[in-house]
């Protein structure tokens, strides 16, 4: 056929091409996250095992700070320890916004002394920055269940990797 | 199943963490095997065919078929491990009552300080380090690496329920509805079982009826991202 | 009766016919869409994969891959409808370059489905620092549809080595058409695992939706024109032999005898692709040029008595059913912009050169029919071109050795065509042939876009 001979090849690092550019710009932003003491491993189908550093154990029930405000912007803090049925539960959630626009308590008619409020956020922070923060290192994530092909692109997945 | 399943155990020596850790997978293993809608063999499917009695299913499928029918009943509806098509789905239990009886095992072995996380899903006891809470970050369902919300939690557990990773695999039982406006739902409760039942039924209930509901049964704070981004959130008493 | 001293050619018509619609608009339409959708494929892959992927070198490595495997099932498809027989495609690019297209992009589909392999399975070592074996076993234990998609992977290397030049020259047509049909399946087995575990699919019900529609109307698309379509058709039709005839040394002209035939919407110089049902000729279908359209009832093929199925067509009974493609080429007299026409045919070109000389004529253009042979026992069809004022017809027989010189050099192409440089030049024949006629006519000074030929492959 008079074609050029080597066209076959010559598309392919075509793609190649378009798949390189894509990468390199695409992960531009990308950097590392601190990385901190303590080690875990993941288990799917395999078992896998942990030993952190230090061989004592720390006595229980130390007494909990409240967690600092993050560094970026503002933020809302909610709860510090609450009862459950189930005994006392020590939670206080920070949402990561780098702007809050509207903030609204609200009472909801229950009779419970309920807060509902009510953020209209803009964009979360990137885990990258939360983690470099410091103020704030993360352990672990939570969300909707993924597969495990989902997990290794997941944040769940760098947290372990890198810390 | 697929599901990742993480344990972070702190300050353990090597020998009994080993061992450990073996025995809350072999819970988890067992749990899958016995409640998974995708093995033909399992429990579950063999008794959705009939081929197992009420009367003669193990006792940890009665536990689960229980705690199934007491959700059921407490949300008028809402929850419920029949699907909408007639098939038996116990996903938006299984997953938090194995992971917590993962970590009841760490505990009766004398651990006091570790995080399990299946497959997004966390339970956590003590703290990661002398002085400071586990930090559990929840994802942002619009951006996998970005985080919505960051939970500083000793002895609780966190479960989200959404639908931006598996698309429609939660329904509102009372309309067999799959078509939800909640994105995602989030609730901190005491054990990992509380959490995912609770997440499960906020997410079909949605934010309106959901919020209050999941606080009269369990939850120490739940928050929901609706489709059209907003964010709600709702704490029980002792919130700043 | 044809001599072979050469003639000059008579004064001609003055006359110019509106140029044709330039052919290469369809060309460069089908290059942009392929372009455009690997593109838009890419800006899926953009928007699906956060920039924190490039953070290690496990996840950047997946990400990597699943780009591989987007642009490669994509492309594959593009692949597909490049040979469905898709009556757009034909008249925009046209048959012969379609396959040659097929052909360039196969290797590229194959070179990415490996690369999406490696670095899916590479990306996955790094992130669970486990051996390949392991990680397989890990990918085929937990992600649903692996295993099929592993299957059409192999399946997707197997044909496209069968069909690398090296493999290609030792296969039999038929064995490695049968090998090419796998395709079919290695592209079904491998759907599964882009909608069941691509992550740019499992969490966006919108990209599922299209992915799945683009796969539903690219099959559809396949199924109608390449096998539902042909088969209406030849019911239709009914086509037999009506008589087989020789013309000449090495020619053999077959005649089909149907119904409705100009339904078919055949022109000169356009070829079908006929599978005889008869045994022997049942298993391959073979690319034919008429040398008489369709009229009444009837349409006639010449053909070469060159390889065996030839010969054994010479062989075939009248009665004999016959199953077509087609029409498929671009060798059509449209493609003439001006009102002077060359004709250069070596060999069996003479069919299709017949045909379009005829059709070239009834539309007032004026002819020159330069038929190249080795000998005048050879010259197929030559009754056929009766001179007229715009009819010419000059044989060339005899082999250069023999004659000391090349009829169709560049001096003796001037002499025997003066004003070849204003004319369109149409050559059929042996590729060799073709090329130098080629070369010929630019030396010449006719411009590029005025020589039109074609070379028929299936493979």
């Amino acid at each position: 056929m008079s074609t050029t001979p080597w066209r076959g090849t010559l598309l392919f690092a075509g793609s190649l091409a378009t798949i390189a550019v894509a990468a390199v710009t695409r992960f531009a932003g990308a950097t590392d996250a601190a990385q901190t003491g303590s080690a875990s491993v993941a288990g799917g189908s395999s078992s896998g095992a942990v030993v952190a550093p230090g061989g004592t154990k720390a006595a229980p029930g130390a007494v909990g700070k409240a967690p600092a405000a993050a560094a970026n912007g503002a933020v809302v803090i909610v709860g510090s320890t609450v009862q459950t049925r189930y005994g006392p539960v020590q939670v206080s959630v920070t949402f990561t916004a780098k702007k809050i626009t509207a903030v609204q308590a609200l009472q909801v008619p229950s009779g419970h002394q309920e807060s509902v409020m009510i953020n209209n956020y803009a964009a979360p922070i990137l885990a990258q920055e939360a983690v470099a923060a410091n103020s704030a290192k993360i352990d672990t994530v939570s969300g909707a269940t993924f597969t495990s092909q989902a997990y290794k692109t997941s944040l769940q997945s760098a947290i372990t990797q890198l810390g | 199943m697929g599901i990742v399943v993480e344990m972070d155990v702190r300050r353990a020596d090597t020998v009994g963490v080993d061992a450990a850790l073996d025995e809350a997978f072999a819970v988890l293993r067992a749990a899958d095997e016995r409640f998974s809608p995708f093995r033909d063999e399992s429990e579950l499917r063999r008794y959705e065919r009939g081929e197992v009695g009420p009367d003669e299913v193990s006792l940890d499928m009665r536990e689960v078929l229980a705690i199934a029918e007491r959700a059921r009943a407490d949300s008028g509806g809402v929850f419920d491990v029949h699907t909408p098509d007639g098939r038996l789905d116990t996903n938006g239990v299984v997953k938090g009552w194995a992971a917590q009886r993962a970590a009841d095992v760490l505990a009766a072995a004398g651990f006091t300080d570790f995080c399990v996380n299946a497959g997004g899903d966390v339970v956590v006891r003590g703290e990661p380090e002398p002085g400071r809470p586990w930090q559990v970050a929840v994802r942002d369902p619009a951006d996998r690496s970005a985080v919505l919300a960051q939970i500083a939690l000793r002895d609780g557990a966190v479960a989200t329920s959404g639908t931006y990773e598996q698309g429609a695999h939660v329904w509102d039982g009372r309309t067999g509805s799959r078509d939800l406006t909640l994105v995602a739902a989030t609730v901190v409760a005491g054990d990992l079982t509380t959490a995912d039942v609770l997440a499960t039924t906020l997410l079909a209930m949605g934010a309106e009826e959901g919020l209050p509901w999941v606080l009269r049964h369990g939850a120490a704070t739940a928050f929901v991202v609706h489709q059209d981004g907003r964010v709600l959130t709702v704490t029980a008493e002792g919130g700043s | 009766m044809a001599t072979n001293t050469l003639q000059r050619p008579r004064a001609t018509a003055t006359r110019q016919t509106p140029a044709a619609e330039p052919p290469d608009a369809g060309h460069a339409l089908v290059r942009v869409l392929l372009v455009a959708g690997v593109l838009a494929i890419t800006g899926l892959w953009w928007i699906g994969t956060p920039a924190s992927a490039g953070s290690t070198p496990g996840t950047g490595l997946l990400a990597v891959g699943e780009l591989a495997g987007l642009q490669a099932s994509f492309l594959v498809l593009g692949q597909l409808l490049l040979v469905a027989r898709v009556p757009w495609f034909e008249r925009a690019v046209g048959f012969d370059r379609l396959v040659s297209w097929h052909r360039s992009l196969g290797t590229t589909v194959v070179l990415l489905v490996v690369g999406h392999v490696a670095a899916m399975i590479g990306g996955a070592m790094l992130i669970d620092h486990s051996t390949p074996w392991g990680e397989v076993g890990t990918l085929l234990t937990t992600t649903p549809k692996m295993l099929s998609a592993i299957i059409g992977a192999a399946v997707f290397l197997i044909v496209g080595l069968s069909s690398a030049r090296l493999l290609r020259r030792r296969l039999s047509y038929e064995v490695w058409f049968v090998i090419h049909l796998l395709t079919y399946g290695g592209i079904y087995l491998a759907f599964g695992h882009q909608i069941a575990a691509g992550v740019h699919f499992v969490g966006s019900p919108l990209a599922r939706a299209g992915w799945i529609g683009l796969y539903a109307a690219t099959g559809l698309a396949v199924v109608w024109w390449r096998f539902v379509k042909p088969l209406v058709d030849n019911a239709r039709a009914g086509l037999r032999v009506d008589a087989v005839r020789a013309e000449a040394t090495g020619t053999t002209s077959v005649w089909l005898r149907g119904r409705n035939l100009e339904r078919f919407g055949a022109r000169g110089g356009q070829f079908f692709l006929l599978r005889f049902v008869a045994s022997g000729h049942l298993v391959t279908a073979h690319p034919y040029s008429m040398s008489l359209t369709p009229r009444g009832d009837r349409v006639r093929f010449t053909i070469g008595t060159l390889g065996d199925h030839s010969r054994a067509v010479a062989r075939l009974k009248p009665g004999t059913r016959v199953l077509v493609e087609g029409p498929f080429g671009r060798f059509t007299s449209d493609r003439a912009r001006s009102a002077r026409v060359l004709l250069v045919a070596g060999g069996v070109g003479i069919g299709p050169v017949r045909a379009l000389a005829e059709e070239l004529v009834a539309a007032g253009r004026h002819v020159v029919v330069l038929h190249r042979a080795h000998s005048i026992d050879r010259l197929a069809l030559g009754r056929e071109f009766p001179e007229s004022s715009l009819l010419h017809y000059i044989p060339l027989t005899g082999r250069r050795a023999q004659l000391g010189y090349d009829p169709l050099a560049p001096t003796n192409l001037r002499a025997l065509v003066p004003d070849v440089a204003q004319r369109d030049v149409f050559v059929c024949g042996p590729p060799a042939m073709i090329d130098a006629v080629a070369q010929t006519a630019r030396t010449l000074g006719v411009p590029r876009r005025a020589i039109h030929h074609e070379e028929l492959s299936l493979s």
